[in-house]
């Protein structure tokens, strides 16, 4: 499933989202595309099964707010066991990325 | 401007998730993503029917999305739950089952559990400066109580927020544990001063009962009261002498957001 999207990093990248503060859906595809200088453009409707699934692992918790906009939109909120996965999945990204480094740093690591 | 294109991709979405009670919210969230998603084009400068086409048009395929909303939305566990829910609740009605079993059983399908963060609406607590996640979970006798976080505020305030669990259908009264002390072993020891508890919560596991949410407030005015280099934290009773023990990983600080 979230091979359409942003690769391996979908859910890391929405749980750190919303660890700064709760969003609804074009809310947070809007900000993605934003921090992303536009790289991260989804089919934006891919997002909710992401962020259903996400809720039904208890990771986030939905509830309906008016938006900035005046209209009623579905939050979503980070809970204390998404922030726990957040810090799981920060951390294999770390371990991920300093790998791939390492492999394709070759001697450029002695100055690292 | 909302487009008959819409409702075809909405429906045709919906289609594909064959729990039909989740089918309303399912098209209330898509359609408000199109409206925003309209919006900020005609806000960058396209026209309102431009706008509109190009809103559904980057959606994506409304069968894969569908399809993937299905597999979240479990129609075994949904309408077995839904079946069991009132089963259950026709049972209770004939038989006339005692008002703590009922509710009880009732607490067991309003699974819908609120967090601390729904109190903090109810009484605003402020920023706290760091936060020790715990998350772990003690025996106390026939109760599981779980030290989910420590958070120190600015103001040299302490707030542990811990929660009591018992087994489903316990006979023992559902007492919620109180805590009235915490300590680290850097040698603070903090005293409650203030307890509070909050009953609108009820969140409840197949297996267990669990108890509202207990924040409990404490201040000390000296300054910072739990080091945020603490390995342990103990959390007691001083009347009962009770005092349960928590280890505290490194990954587990944090300055709050």
């Amino acid at each position: 499933m979230d091979k359409n999207l942003l690769g391996g990093s979908t859910v890391l990248m929405l749980l750190s989202l919303l660890s700064e503060g709760d969003r609804y859906g074009y809310d947070i595809i809007r900000e993605l595309a934003a921090r992303s200088e536009n790289v991260f453009q989804m089919r934006e409707g891919s997002l909710y099964p992401v962020l259903h699934r996400m809720e039904a692992q208890g990771w986030v918790k939905a509830y309906e707010k008016e938006a900035e906009n005046g209209k009623k939109r579905r939050y979503y909120r980070i809970t204390s066991s998404g922030k726990k996965q957040l810090t799981a999945e920060r951390q294999q990204w770390e371990e991920f990325t300093s790998s791939v480094e390492k492999v394709i740093g070759g001697d450029a690591r002695a100055f690292a | 401007m909302h487009l008959p294109e819409w409702d075809e991709f909405v429906s045709l979405v919906v289609r594909q998730v064959r729990f039909s009670p989740d089918r309303k919210d399912i098209k209330r969230e898509l359609t408000a993503h199109l409206e925003d998603a309209c919006d900020a084009r005609m806000a960058a400068g396209q026209s309102e029917l431009d706008a509109s086409r190009e809103a559904v048009a980057s959606m994506g395929n409304p069968v894969e999305i569908g399809r993937e909303l299905n597999r979240e939305h479990n129609a075994v566990i949904g309408w077995t739950w839904l079946i069991s829910k009132w089963v259950f609740i026709v049972l209770i009605l004939i038989l006339g089952l005692n008002g703590s079993l009922f509710v009880m059983i009732a607490d067991l399908f309003a699974a819908r559990e609120v967090g601390y963060e729904d109190l903090n609406e109810t009484y605003s607590v402020g920023e706290a400066v760091y936060t020790i996640e715990v998350d772990e979970s003690q025996r106390l006798g026939q109760r599981t109580v779980t030290l989910d976080e420590v958070l120190i505020y600015s103001d040299g305030r302490v707030e542990v927020r811990c929660k009591t669990a018992f087994p489903a259908l316990s006979r023992s009264e559902h007492v919620c544990w109180r805590p009235d002390y915490v300590r680290d072993d850097t040698g603070n020891v903090i005293e409650l001063e203030r307890f509070r508890m909050d009953s609108i919560i009820f969140g409840t596991y197949y297996v267990q009962y669990t108890s509202p949410m207990t924040p409990v407030f404490f201040t000390d005015p000296e300054g910072i009261a739990i080091s945020d280099e603490a390995n342990t934290i103990w959390v007691g009773n001083s009347h009962t002498g009770q005092e349960l023990e928590f280890e505290v990983d490194i990954g587990q600080r944090g300055a709050a957001a």
